[in-house]
């Protein structure tokens, strides 16, 4: 794969297409876990495992399966793999699978997950799906888990589950309610698109200014012949 | 002409209509090969995921013990089940609070005891609780937790945060005899919470009675008389009853008495349980009770005492059950003389309730034990009624259902309420209330008119019998 691909497929999971903060998709579980970092850190791997899984099966068996019946197939690769995330956590993470609670299981449902696997996995080779499930999957994580900490900071007055400091001296019960969820995500949006949009802005400056430079050249050079 | 260009026009048509339904029957054979290759797609999907997860299940499965470990790790986070602890010992596992369903030991030396109820709780229903008791030296309530519950409404005021506060680092001693009904909690769910103290002291009874984590002097007398009985002691469950002034009663010369206990077994004479002193001192007299008083002076009347006892302890165990000095404290002359016949004309009133016993006494008296309705949540009151000549002499309660607030009714009104009323007119509640008891005075009230309705009636029959 070249350079330019994986670069592409990284931003886009990362920045461009990020499934939270740009396409503000798998909201349900975004607004519901974010109350707790460790939380959302482990519902944000959990995300990446079904997605890498899924869109390199999906990828693998794009050329078998019958349009007709993709949808129903793609929920039955991704409830597998849902279901095994699920009993791994019972497994060997029990106080996290209780946090999590049915928003484990909700996955299956989750847009982010589908969506890859209908608009990328499905048109696209093995390598670039897998790529494309861990960037759109470490994009969710990272959002998820930054509001986490900023609702779990001000809420409860602590880090990952460690207080800082005693919450009964300073915190913001409001930020642990689904109002202040709301309120949280949708700062994060408003954030993540204004630096975008100016980062955006910047880049295509410097590429048209990149562009007209050559032009410029030419029309001199012909000047002075 | 005509005919020929006709003709030939129909043969067009034909050649075309056979195509165009050849060319259906292929779409069809098409559509259906798609078909069934799409389904045969998704049942072989299907099946690779149903044997991926099959693997996975084999795997990772988590059996029942883990899981139960893991519940109980929520109560008491340390836990690791010991496996070579026996479990519960379902023959002393009946408590007076309640039955003890399940004991697991961690192996710090704490336990984790699954306790029911009995049925006090709202509606006579019950409450199921998991109570973690630290190991150690002073076992302390370590934590709890709500398992299940019949018919409690409000059991959900009952929230997280007070199964975190209450009874938490209480030791076993303090909530066993001082908190039985665990009241007052505040919660706006009394009588759940009532039940939730009965099966937390059920846990805690069965840790200080059976598992003998503390040791009392209650306990202590208890063992001496289990050990003293050896195999009778079997099945037998001994209450100790707590009544100061029986204990001063009971007292011979210096010697007083320390403990006495109501031994009970289902098909088998109770028991009544005198240990006077303590230690190396102990001495123990043990005879059998619901005996008429002439029956229990006689020497067969004593199951077992301890060698070398003082015969004058021997003699007053014999002399004074708890029974007849519960009725003399309102007819000193009442010497139990055996078991009148329920005469079950009168033994209903839809007004006041129903007559369940009637003891006859040496001195002529009769003692009706009568249940009043009308109580508070449509409870009741079992009530003994003393009647003598005509008149009520006293009464003592035995036991109620659903009253709250019966402990306010003390000994001073049963020794003084009623006393001297005439058993042939109704009696009225009139002052013969206690405030905030209404209802379990109402209910006394109806008990006290059964049994002069009662007695009444057959007394004009020709005798209380």
């Amino acid at each position: 794969m070249k350079k330019e691909r994986f670069t592409q497929i990284a931003l886009d999971g990362l920045v461009r297409q990020n499934p939270t903060l740009r396409l503000v998709l798998g909201t349900c579980p975004t607004l519901a876990i974010t109350i707790s970092a460790i939380n959302s850190f482990g519902m944000g791997m959990a995300v990446l495992f079904v997605l890498v899984c899924s869109n390199v099966i999906i990828s693998l068996l794009r050329n078998i399966i019958p349009d007709r019946v993709r949808i129903p197939c793609f929920i039955v690769i991704i409830a597998t793999f849902v279901t095994i995330v699920s009993m791994f956590m019972e497994a060997f993470l029990p106080g996290l699978y209780e946090s999590l609670g049915v928003f484990l299981a909700l996955i299956v449902v989750n847009c982010i997950i589908l969506g890859r696997a209908e608009s990328f996995a499905s048109h696209n080779p093995v390598g670039a799906s897998a790529l494309d499930g861990l960037f759109m999957g470490l994009g969710f994580t990272v959002s998820v888990t930054l509001i986490a900490i900023v609702r779990e900071l001000l809420g409860s007055a602590s880090f990952f589950g460690i207080e800082l400091w005693d919450p009964a001296k300073f915190s913001i019960k409001f930020f642990t309610s689904s109002a202040g969820a709301f309120l949280t995500y949708g700062l994060f949006i408003a954030i993540f698109n204004v630096c975008y949009n100016a980062v955006d802005r910047k880049l295509k400056h410097k590429h048209s200014h990149q562009m007209l430079a050559p032009v410029e050249t030419v029309a001199e050079t012909k000047e002075a012949e | 002409m005509a005919n020929q260009v006709e003709n030939q026009q129909n043969e067009a048509q034909a050649v075309v209509n056979n195509e165009a339904t050849s060319s259906t029957k292929a779409m069809k054979r098409g559509t259906i090969i798609q078909a069934v290759k799409a389904i045969a797609v998704l049942v072989c999907i299907c099946l690779v995921c149903g044997v991926l997860l099959a693997l996975c299940n084999d795997l990772l499965y988590v059996s029942d013990e883990v899981r139960a470990d893991r519940a109980l790790q929520k109560i008491y986070p340390n836990f690791k089940n010991d496996d070579s602890f026996a479990g519960v010992d379902s023959s002393k596992a009946s408590t007076p609070y309640g039955t003890v369903l399940s004991v697991k030991k961690s192996t710090d030396g704490a336990y984790v005891i699954e306790a029911i109820s009995s049925s006090i709780g709202f509606s006579n229903g019950t409450v199921t609780v998991y109570v973690a008791i630290s190991g150690g030296q002073d076992p302390k309530i370590a934590g709890w937790a709500i398992k299940e519950n019949v018919g409690q409404s409000f059991i959900g005021n009952i929230s997280a945060s007070h199964q975190k506060k209450w009874f938490i680092g209480n030791s076993i001693t303090v909530v066993n005899p001082e908190n039985p009904e665990g009241s007052g909690l505040g919660s706006g769910a009394t009588h759940t919470e009532n039940a939730i103290g009965y099966a937390i002291n059920a846990a805690s009874y069965y840790c200080i009675n059976v598992l003998k984590l503390i040791s009392t002097p209650e306990s202590e007398a208890k063992d001496a008389v289990t050990a003293l009985l050896g195999a009778t002691a079997d099945g037998y469950s001994f209450v100790a009853v707590n009544d100061a002034k029986y204990l001063e009663a009971c007292k011979v010369g210096e010697q007083s008495l320390s403990f006495y206990f109501e031994g009970t077994k289902t098909d088998a004479d109770p028991l009544a349980a005198y240990v006077y002193g303590e230690d190396e001192s102990r001495q123990i007299v043990i005879v059998k009770d619901g005996l008429t008083h002439a029956q229990r002076l006689e020497e067969t009347a004593v199951v077992a005492k301890s060698e070398g006892i003082n015969e004058e302890l021997v003699a007053k165990a014999q002399s004074r059950s708890y029974f007849e000095y519960q009725i003399q404290k309102s007819h000193e002359t009442f010497e139990f003389a055996g078991m009148g016949e329920l005469n079950s004309e009168f033994a209903t009133n839809g007004d006041y309730g129903t007559a369940n016993k009637v003891y006859l006494s040496n001195d002529g008296a009769i003692i009706v034990e009568a249940t009043g309705k009308g109580g508070f949540m449509s409870g009741t009151v079992t009530i003994n009624v003393i009647i003598a000549e005509n008149t009520i002499k006293g009464w003592s309660i035995v036991s109620n259902v659903d009253q709250s607030f019966i402990g306010n009714i003390k000994d001073e009104h049963m020794t003084s309420w009623y006393k001297g009323q005439s058993i042939d007119a109704p009696i009225v509640l009139g002052n013969n209330v206690v405030t905030g008891t209404t209802m379990s005075s109402t209910a006394i009230n109806n008990a006290v008119n059964m049994a002069c309705y009662y007695a009444r009636n057959t007394l004009q029959q020709g005798g209380a019998e």
